[in-house]
């Protein structure tokens, strides 16, 4: 089963799948937001000794995301007279389309991917990037002095934790020896002891580096993703919710739907680079096939940044900082280092 | 850090240390930062399998102490009429028209054994003005004014608010409000001379049986508002 | 007209296009904001031409690196939005001379070069430019990474504090 090729299988030209793969990532992304907006608040609610919706649907209250969607969508699409009315109009959709572009190269299965691109790692750092534009843009076109603000801490932010995430993500990057991400799919099938187990991932395969690498990676995509402890772009108490504060209706969906897309991205990454994505963690478990795998990983590091939302205060702009440049960046650093160093040695 | 933790009577999980090498002290700081965050996070975890302190409210309910003050109920067969509660409510909320009976009619007794001795002819509270104050509950004598567990009473309008307790309809408390207004002043006509103090009231403090009491406003007492 | 020409075509116009709104826009976000299509724009045009490492970078340098710092100069600076960027030409004869230099330069380059008809296969690039990078061009490479350290060290050494000597 995670031998499907999706393209042998129906025999379609690549362009056809790419389209028909785009609808599915925009389902797919539309419905997981709405999950992990419910996963969210019941987690945020046990952390707290509450109990979050209870009533919406009948069991506990499943059906309240679903609701507030929809008042959501019939909401006033709301412009303040003084915003700068064409980039406030533009900004939703450049964070949408940059959020939504990088899940073309994530691999739900060995074979099951948009388009494998032989720069994939790299192509998602890049089109990340583009997010802070819009970003920037929306906190300017507000005209709001607290979306201001979001942005451009935001943008600060995204900045400098894009270089722990970088070194980071080359480690895995440096012992393949491509960019490719079903390259470092296949990467992790075999590598020390019997194949197809869990400690040929990553995360296991040089200890402690990549293990260090993969929290390093964890706790910047956090910074990425305007998390907490990161989560000072939107801090409600200082910046009522930062670049999106002026945004209603359908342009809020999709700035919260880009949020929620980001933070399966980042665990999607984090999963396929370091713990194996769509592989089974034991040959004998190769009957499940590999999207449930890619599911459940990505799932289980969303449901973390979850739990650390609801440990951790927010840290101070400064700290936030100084975690980056002082902490992150010189582990990552000798990380990488070490490893291009074992890895010409190896090839040696 | 760890004395505080001593002084709350937790144990202390972690031992700060230092070093004199800054390279050693970076290092110690970077794994106590992500030790703790741990700590946190064990913290967080108990946290999601303990049993919630939400009260599903509409479904299920806290038992609400016995003394508690939250809606005045009157027991109109036990009322004697009295007006003490009347008198003493701050807010002069309740509205009560009392009639005595007129002579031969006999009232009958009431559950507590006592003699029915005036008409309540009505017997109004304005709930949506009510202070929970329970003077009422303390001043009666009959035990007839009282609180019920009973929070829910929201209406759509605050004329619903406005209850009357007695079991006269309004024609009947016109007619046994005129009857005792019409044996009053036939009596007055008759023995001119004679103050009404003779009346066989069991509560001599009672005045003479009050048509209308002035006592009922639509509005709080404003600010010349001094208690009956 | 295949569908390569068409995208070519495309990318260009919204390359020049955006461009030309960037030198004309009287707002000077605008131009900010209007850069983001001209990169990708290029990037577009990289891309087609089977340089995908050299697209990536295009959009993560630029992109990522140069047009936030450039947002975020304009959002920094007071009373910005209200600034009146003149346009007015001086000089012009003496403008004239480089600036039809360049051109006539652009020019004969464009007429001289061999420009290769076929367009290269779809390959992997970034393997060959890490090689070249680290071997055939290290040197160059080298010379940059030092002037960027040293353009690093200078920025820090500006951004500091004049006063403080005791700085750990
Ligand atoms: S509780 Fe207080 S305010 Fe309410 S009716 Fe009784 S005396 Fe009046
Ligand atoms: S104090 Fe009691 S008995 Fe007297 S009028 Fe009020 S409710 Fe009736």
């Amino acid at each position: 089963m995670s031998q499907f090729n999706p393209l042998e299988a129906f025999n379609l030209p690549i362009v056809y799948w790419q389209i028909i793969w785009a609808g599915i990532i925009v389902a797919f992304v539309t419905v997981f937001a709405l999950f992990a907006v419910y996963l969210e608040r019941k987690i945020s609610a046990y952390a707290q000794d509450r109990m979050g919706p209870m009533e919406t649907g009948g069991w506990q209250g499943w059906a309240q995301t679903i609701a507030d969607a929809l008042k959501l969508l019939l909401k006033e699409d709301i412009i303040p007279e003084l915003a700068d009315r064409r980039l406030f109009k533009l900004a939703p959709y450049i964070v949408f389309a940059g959020s939504l572009g990088v899940m073309a190269v994530i691999p739900f299965g060995v074979n099951l991917i948009g388009t494998d691109l032989n720069i994939g790692l790299y192509f998602i750092l890049a089109l990340s990037s583009t997010v802070v534009i819009g970003i920037l843009m929306a906190g300017w076109a507000s005209n709001n002095k607290w979306a201001l603000y979001g942005a451009m801490r935001s943008a600060a932010q995204m900045v400098s934790y894009e270089i722990p995430i970088g070194l980071s993500l080359m480690l895995p990057v440096l012992l393949t020896g491509s960019l490719s991400m079903i390259d470092i799919t296949n990467a992790q099938k075999s590598g020390i002891l019997a194949d197809g187990y869990f400690w040929n991932w990553y995360i296991f395969r040089v200890p402690p580096f990549t293990l260090i690498a993969f929290i390093l990676y964890f706790w910047a995509s956090l910074a990425e993703t305007n998390r907490t402890p990161f989560d000072i772009p939107e801090a409600e108490s200082e910046l009522v919710s930062g670049y999106h504060t002026e945004y209603t209706g359908i342009r809020f969906a999709m700035f919260f739907l880009a949020e929620y897309a980001n933070m399966f991205i980042v665990a999607a990454i984090a999963s396929v680079v370091f713990l194996g994505g769509p592989l089974a963690p034991a040959p004998w478990l190769n009957w499940i096939p590999g999207p449930i795998w890619m599911l459940l990983k990505s799932l289980v590091l969303v449901f973390i940044q979850m739990w650390l939302r609801w440990t951790l205060p927010r840290v101070r702009v400064d700290q936030l900082m100084h975690i980056c440049w002082k902490i992150f960046l010189p582990l990552a650093l000798v990380n990488f280092i070490v490893i291009a160093t074992l890895v010409v040695l190896w090839q040696k | 850090m760890a004395e505080m933790r001593t002084a709350l009577g937790m144990p202390i999980t972690h031992q700060t240390k230092t070093s004199k090498n800054p390279i050693i002290q970076w290092i110690l700081d970077v794994w106590e930062g992500f030790y703790t965050v741990l700590v946190g996070m064990g913290v967080t975890w108990r946290h999601f399998f303990r049993k919630p302190f939400t009260v599903q409210y509409p479904h299920e309910k806290l038992n609400i102490p016995k003394q508690a003050r939250q809606r005045v109920h009157v027991d109109i067969d036990l009322c004697g009429g009295c007006l003490q509660c009347d008198k003493i409510c701050p807010a002069g909320i309740i509205k009560i028209v009392t009639a005595k009976p007129v002579a031969g009619e006999d009232l009958g007794v009431r559950p507590n054994g006592k003699r029915r001795a005036l008409h309540i002819a009505e017997f109004t509270i304005d709930h949506s003005k009510c202070l929970y104050c329970g003077l009422c509950e303390t001043v009666c004598n009959d035990d007839a004014i009282y609180m019920i567990p009973d929070f829910q009473y929201t209406t759509r309008s605050l004329e619903q608010l406005v209850v009357n307790y007695s079991r006269y309809s309004p024609e009947e408390r016109d007619r046994v409000v005129a009857a005792a207004a019409a044996e009053k002043a036939a009596k007055q006509a008759s023995k001119p001379a004679v103050p009404q103090t003779k009346v066989s009231d069991p509560q001599p403090n009672i005045p003479s049986p009050s048509v209308d009491s002035d006592v009922f406003n639509e509005k709080c007492p404003g600010p010349d508002g001094e208690f009956k | 007209m295949n569908f390569q020409d068409i995208a070519i075509l495309f990318f260009g116009l919204l390359t020049i296009l955006s461009a030309t709104f960037v030198t004309f826009s009287p707002k000077i976000l605008y131009s900010a904001f209007s850069l983001l299509f001209t990169f990708f724009g290029v990037a577009a045009l990289y891309l087609i031409l089977s340089a995908d490492f050299l697209a990536a970078t295009q959009v993560i340098v630029y992109v990522g690196g140069i047009l936030i710092l450039i947002i975020f100069g304009v959002l920094l600076t007071a009373r910005i939005t209200n600034l009146e960027i003149l346009e007015q030409t001086q000089q012009r004869f003496i403008a004239l001379l480089p600036i039809g230099s360049i051109g006539l330069g652009l020019i004969l380059l464009i007429l001289f070069t061999n420009w290769p008809i076929n367009l290269l296969p779809n390959e992997p690039t970034t393997a060959t430019i890490g090689k070249k990078l680290i071997l055939t061009y290290v040197i160059a490479f080298e010379a940059s990474s030092v002037l960027l350290i040293a353009a690093l060290i200078g920025a820090v050494r500006l951004g500091r504090e004049r006063n403080d000597e005791n700085v750990q």
